[in-house]
């Protein structure tokens, strides 16, 4: 989305705001209708499961409804929505993983992929099926990716927000940000490159006794 | 080789274009020699690209219907809460109307809070001898949910909702590709039961829909459903999981 565009997206979305605090249903269903896919996608990819996105979608709205009238404007209306939904999301699957122990994202590797001999280039997907593949294997690799880095992804690149927005919304500083989503797009890319290196693939198959 | 290694954390800003001038040079003098990091930027950046090309996933109708309803019903108890005079009433019959108009609030609003909560008390107080203004006032004419059981019975699925007074004519019954299980239909209250005045108004009417995602595969063409006495019921067989070989592994 360019910058303009998301300008005024802000401002029809501060005018809905003023409007369903003044207490217009109307306005305020108009809101929803303009993020209920985006807050329906962004939990469905974080806690994969249909019920538990429904629930998040329902558990956001309700919150925004709740809580508009102390919602001041001082963040776009979005990245309040986002950051609900966001916690939303991240709080089921806290709670659903009692066995972690770690309180640190652990951290992912990039498989060392620039130190091998041979990288594959597959930068120019050849046709339509290949990249569907690509998009297959991409978005696997996303799911299995780390929550943290995970939300990173998915707000930076997957909604394309800015680093200050993701950073507003995870309550964190924007090195952080940054950091974080430059390993995760080097862990993604390695994953594809692990995709289309044939003796890599043949080695993960293998039974290791 | 070392080269490569003090470069590598810049790439993903080089390939969002957030290094300043003098980083991005450095970057593409080196890139113009080392075949390797071109192939590590330019799969970055694709990598980077499919990310955003990523397709969300669907949103099904049902559960947008359901977000609505649920913001609908809290937005009418917020103003039945406020006990809307029957003169400004508003029209609950239809059920479908996108969006509904509801008591705007002025700067007046503020002044008269605290008579509306004098009031609201005294109408709970009164509400239980007092007939009510319109029955049409009543929240449930505008949706309604009703309660259902989903069992495991081994090697079906047992699916009963409670719905009282319904025929079979006014019950939908879907299921989609992915297990979604849908019900819906329509409670219609008649002429002769819209007469009177109404001292209690408890009993649903409007029309529903509930929505159930299956935890299991179904065989589509063998689902039976029937309705006795007010009681759905529908019989979901399981489909087999295929039944994958177990491979024993040798030590060697």
């Amino acid at each position: 989305m360019t910058a303009s565009k998301r300008e005024r997206r802000a401002e029809k979305d501060r005018e809905l705001v003023e409007k369903a605090k003044a207490g217009e249903l109307r306005a305020f269903e108009e809101l929803v209708n303009r993020y209920e896919r985006k807050v329906y996608n962004i939990a469905y990819r974080i806690t994969k499961n249909r019920e538990e996105a429904e629930e998040v979608l329902q558990e956001t709205f309700l919150s925004v409804y709740k809580s508009l009238k102390r919602f001041k404007g001082k963040s776009a209306f979005s990245t309040w929505l986002y950051r609900i939904a966001v916690n939303a999301a991240l709080m089921r699957m806290r709670k659903k993983r009692v066995e972690t122990v770690s309180l640190d994202e652990p951290l992912i590797s990039d498989n060392g992929d620039h130190l091998r001999r041979e990288i594959p280039d597959w930068s120019t997907p050849e046709d339509e099926i290949e990249k569907k593949r690509l998009m297959q294997v991409i978005s696997e690799a996303i799911d299995s990716l780390p929550d943290g880095y995970k939300t990173v992804v998915l707000l930076r690149d997957g909604e394309g927000l800015s680093n200050s927005e993701v950073a507003h919304i995870l309550k964190t500083s924007v090195p952080s940000v940054k950091a974080k989503l430059h390993r995760a797009r080097m862990h993604l890319r390695s994953r594809l490159s692990d995709y289309f290196t044939p003796s890599r693939k043949r080695k993960e198959r293998s039974v290791q006794m | 080789m070392s080269r490569c290694e003090d470069l590598i954390h810049l790439l993903s800003d080089y390939v969002g274009g957030e290094l300043d001038r003098p980083l991005t040079q450095e970057v593409e003098k080196h890139l113009v020699t080392c075949a390797r990091c071109r192939v590590i930027v330019h799969t970055l950046r694709q990598t980077v690209y499919l990310c955003r090309e990523l397709e969300p996933v669907d949103m099904p109708e049902a559960v947008q219907k359901r977000l609505h309803i649920t913001i609908r019903q809290k937005w009418q108890q917020r103003r039945i809460s406020a006990q809307v005079p029957a003169s400004k009433e508003v029209d609950m019959k239809r059920k479908e109307v996108p969006h509904m108009a509801t008591k705007k609030y002025h700067p007046l609003a503020e002044m008269t809070r605290i008579e509306d909560a004098f009031d609201r008390y005294l109408n709970r107080f009164f509400s239980d001898f007092l007939p009510l203004r319109a029955p049409s006032l009543w929240p449930a004419e505008m949706a309604w949910t009703p309660v259902v059981d989903l069992v495991d019975k081994g090697d079906h699925l047992l699916f009963k909702a409670d719905l009282p007074g319904l025929k079979k004519e006014a019950v939908k019954i879907s299921l989609s590709e992915n297990n979604v299980l849908t019900v819906a239909g329509e409670v219609t209250r008649s002429e002769e039961e819209k007469k009177g005045e109404y001292y209690r108004c408890e009993r649903c009417f409007g029309a529903f829909s509930r929505s159930i995602q299956l935890p299991v595969d179904v065989i589509q063409d063998k689902v039976e459903a029937s309705l006795k006495e007010g009681i759905l019921e529908i019989k979901l067989p399981k489909r087999e999981p295929k039944k994958t070989k177990e491979l024993e592994i040798k030590l060697k």
